[in-house]
């Protein structure tokens, strides 16, 4: 391997593994907030960020996924398996870019939505779903994506 | 060409047989400037597809027959294209070969030299081979197996005019070529002694197939062949010879089946070692990237599952726009229009706003979400993604005595029962697959969407998006469970092994996919104008009429002079029989009308809940508690989906197992519906 896609795979994976310490992180406050909602009497226990980490399973599930997969990216290249740690680090990246563009498709749905019905629009509403965790990581996933494409060139195209 | 020989040609038959996904679909649309339904994933062709294709003047049929690896008897499409091309003798067969895959490509071209058919080769994803390092000499390979061969792209539409031209001059010159395969000296002399054999004590049989073909196959032991030749006048005297000759072989050859297949795979290898040449060290594939994770045996299920999310998400979230703007057009401004009309009779105007539009703009509202849903998974199909979901579940269903193969009628159910049934076909294993073709139905399709969103969103309000995936979890594990106790005790039998061709992953073609979403959302609304227009005209009858005879339009408007329409005793009928689950008889009678297609369920809420000026939603709030609306929507997605697909068991296994899913179906909802709510009550739950 070059050194150039050297560097750019051990930039990558120590990104992926702040990126995914950040989804599982989240996705298990996420689950928390979630159990918080069913489980607990209503208004008892407040949750944790709920505004921009709202307790909902799927999101959960999204979350966690991604952050196992980006783990697992860094798992393997210690392990000096370069092409599965490739592997992870290129899906992670790519479904938390089609999580975060989900939830911006549906922050722009909705304030069409209310356009459409007659509801007010807040900048405050809009602010919160832009800045809801699947997305505010999304947009640092994007990086991750990008040096992944890099050290495809250089280490699989080159050949 | 002569005049004569045009007019001959147009009466021609061209059928194209290949491997799965191995692009028929896509060939037959470039010849044919037809529509046919292209996916990335095996199993895509169900049912033979005509359509015509034009080479200068002349106007030939195409058949787009079923994908098959073999010409066996052992799977119903199988046997379909092989019939089809005994029975119609299309003047010419148009192998497709996955130049990717070329070794088990050529095991089917192999089998369709030895039937005796006209073959043009049509060497596909010429592209996707060189990216993996080979190429295929396909002059070599003409010369080797005496065939017209044409490489081609059909992604690209390279290459498609040169087949247009092979097939044409494969029309004027028909090469066979039956004796491709040597089975060797002692298996040789016994084919050649059954050939004459044959030859002379069923000469009608041999001017139908190949005599040597029939030979290979009664000592293969295919149960077809064996059947027609046990038929004829000299049948018994022609199977005892065939005994005679499998007891000379078996000092030889121990197991003769095996050994046959083995001859071909043999032949097989032998031609692509000679004309498969290495061009470059392959490229690690995007493909095999992405699968490492997308069928990793830990990551693969989360993030299949999270990518289901993301489809409903998108589904139901994005489509939200539009899904209120039919609303208010549909339920607000025409009913209004409708009702202010001067000059119409009260009862036509409560029939039109009331009854049709009520009904029908209750279910139109879906339009979108159901178009979306089927955005995303065309998509996810034409990636590729689909025949993953089917590998990474492979091993949960054969925990459940289930073939792997019967995860992909479940998929496809997800939008419509109809086509799932039918695509049991692939499952080899006779048991399995009418077990797969059972178990179907309780796939969650797109018609049961509706009621999901109607019931969720009104009783479970923040949880509607986890319970309606809950609910799509529900329909699987129970098809699971089902499955299991059914070849448990009625279809009893070992489990098949699976073997999927996994395709490579490609970027979707935008055509492809607006044209799938099309068609399937057509459907949607073609239904919308036929079978609830005429479920609501029947609801909104027996809402005005009752047993005291015309209540008039006013009963829509009073909830206790509708309870005395014919609806009314329909619907108090049925809540004393689901008195357990507390059901409103509103509802009751909804799911009563369900029986024809699951869109009147909701047509039928339109009607009955939009009594006076009260919001349908509103009503649904009142009527039911969260786990008893949970307990609804569990019925609705167990008890049977449509007449429709109940049609499709019934040709596909015959009517005592449409009457079969029929009852267990019902006796499963009304027991899945009672245990919800016996066990939410048992756990505080209201």
């Amino acid at each position: 391997m070059s050194n150039e896609g050297s560097r750019i795979l051990s930039v990558a994976i120590s990104t992926s593994l702040i990126i995914g310490i950040a989804y599982i992180t989240s996705g298990l406050i996420s689950l928390y907030n979630w159990s918080v909602m069913i489980l607990a009497p209503e208004g008892m226990v407040k949750g944790i960020l709920r505004k921009y980490i709202p307790g909902d399973l799927g999101m959960a599930l999204i979350l966690l996924s991604i952050g196992l997969t980006l783990l697992a990216a860094v798992y393997y290249k210690l392990r000096q398996s370069i092409t599965k740690s490739f592997s992870c680090l290129t899906v992670g990246s790519t479904l938390a870019i089609i999580t975060m563009s989900m939830q911006l498709l549906t922050v722009l749905a909705s304030t069409i939505d209310s356009l459409i019905i007659g509801d007010t629009i807040t900048v405050e509403g809009v602010q919160l779903g832009v800045l809801r965790i699947d997305s505010l990581l999304g947009y640092v996933a994007i990086l991750l994506f990008i040096m992944s494409l890099r050290f495809y060139d250089k280490r699989f195209r080159a050949k | 060409m002569s005049v004569v020989s045009d007019i001959k040609l147009k009466r021609m038959k061209v059928a194209l047989a290949g491997i799965p996904n191995v692009g028929k679909s896509l060939i037959f649309n470039q010849l044919t400037g037809g529509r046919a339904w292209v996916g990335n994933w095996p199993g895509v062709t169900v049912e033979k597809k005509v359509g015509k294709i034009r080479i200068g003047d002349n106007e030939l049929e195409v058949v787009d027959l079923p994908g098959i690896y073999s010409l066996t008897a052992y799977s119903v499409d199988e046997l379909i294209a092989r019939n089809f091309i005994v029975e119609e003798r299309p003047n010419v067969v148009v192998c497709i070969l996955n130049a990717a895959n070329f070794e088990r490509s050529l095991y089917l071209a192999i089998s369709l030299l030895e039937l005796g058919a006209n073959v043009v080769l049509d060497l596909n994803m010429i592209d996707i081979a060189e990216n993996e390092g080979y190429e295929v000499d396909y002059v070599r390979l003409q010369s080797i197996l005496k065939v017209p061969v044409v490489p081609t792209i059909a992604t690209k539409g390279y290459g498609i005019d040169e087949l247009k031209k092979a097939i044409l001059s494969a029309m004027k010159e028909r090469r066979t070529y039956v004796g491709i395969v040597d089975y060797g000296a002692d298996v040789e002399r016994e084919i050649r002694r059954l050939k004459s054999l044959l030859e002379e004590l069923a000469p009608g049989l041999c001017r139908k197939y190949p005599s040597r073909w029939i030979a290979v196959k009664l000592l293969e032991g295919d149960e077809d062949i064996l059947s027609k030749v046990s038929k004829l006048p000299h049948g018994s005297r022609m199977l005892e010879e065939v005994e005679r000759s499998k007891r000379s072989l078996r000092r030889r050859v121990e197991d003769l089946e095996s050994y046959i297949t083995e001859c071909r795979y043999r032949k097989a290898l032998e031609i692509a070692q000679q004309v498969l040449k290495r061009i470059k060290t392959p490229e690690v594939t995007l493909t095999d990237l992405l699968d490492f994770v997308l069928t990793h045996k830990v990551l693969g299920m989360p993030i299949a599952l999270s990518i289901m999310y993301l489809l409903f998400r998108f589904s139901f979230e994005v489509s939200a726009p539009l899904v209120d703007t039919i609303d208010i057009v549909m339920n607000h401004w025409l009913h209004d229009w409708l009702l202010s009309l001067p000059g119409l009779p009260e009862s036509l105007k409560s029939f039109l706003a009331d009854g049709i539009l009520a009904g029908i703009g209750s279910v139109l509202v879906f339009l979108p979400v159901i178009a979306f849903f089927f955005l995303g998974f065309a998509l996810l199909e034409d990636v590729g993604y689909m025949a993953r979901i089917a590998f990474i579940v492979d091993k949960i269903f054969h925990s459940f005595h289930l073939p792997g193969k019967a995860a992909i009628p479940l998929v496809i159910g997800f939008g419509c029962n109809v086509p799932a049934v039918m695509a049991a076909r692939t499952i080899e294993d006779e048991n399995e697959r009418k077990v797969a073709a059972l178990i179907a139905p309780l796939s969650s399709c797109n018609a049961r969407l509706p009621v999901y969103m109607v019931i969720a969103g009104a009783v479970l309000r923040a949880y509607a998006g986890a319970v309606i995936l809950s609910l799509y979890a529900l329909g699987i594990l129970l098809a699971l469970i089902v499955g299991w106790l059914f070849r448990k005790t009625i279809f009893k039998g070992p489990s098949t092994g699976f073997i999927l061709e996994l395709p490579p992953y490609l970027s979707p073609k935008l055509s492809n996919v607006v044209f799938k979403t099309w068609e399937r959302t057509k459907r949607f609304l073609f239904k919308a104008g036929t079978v609830i227009l005429l479920g609501v005209i029947v609801v909104w009858l027996l809402s005005v009429s009752g047993p005291g005879g015309y209540l008039g339009p006013k009963a829509l408007e009073a909830p206790e002079v509708l309870e005395r329409g014919w609806v009314g005793v329909i619907g108090h009928v049925l809540a004393w029989a689901f008195a357990p689950m507390k059901w409103d008889w509103r509802a009751c009678a909804a799911l009563f009308f369900g029986f024809i297609a699951k869109e009147t369920v909701v047509g039928t809420m339109g009607i009955l809940y939009g009594v006076g000026e009260e919001r349908v939603t509103e009503a649904i709030m009142r009527s039911f508690t969260p786990l008893t609306g949970y307990a609804y929507m569990a019925f609705v997605l167990i008890y049977v989906p449509c007449l429709a697909t109940i049609a499709m068991i019934r040709n596909e296994l015959g009517l005592k197992y449409s009457l079969l899913a029929l009852i267990y179906e019902v006796i499963l909802a009304y027991f899945v519906a009672l245990s919800i709510v016996g066990i939410g009550h048992l756990m505080g739950i209201r």
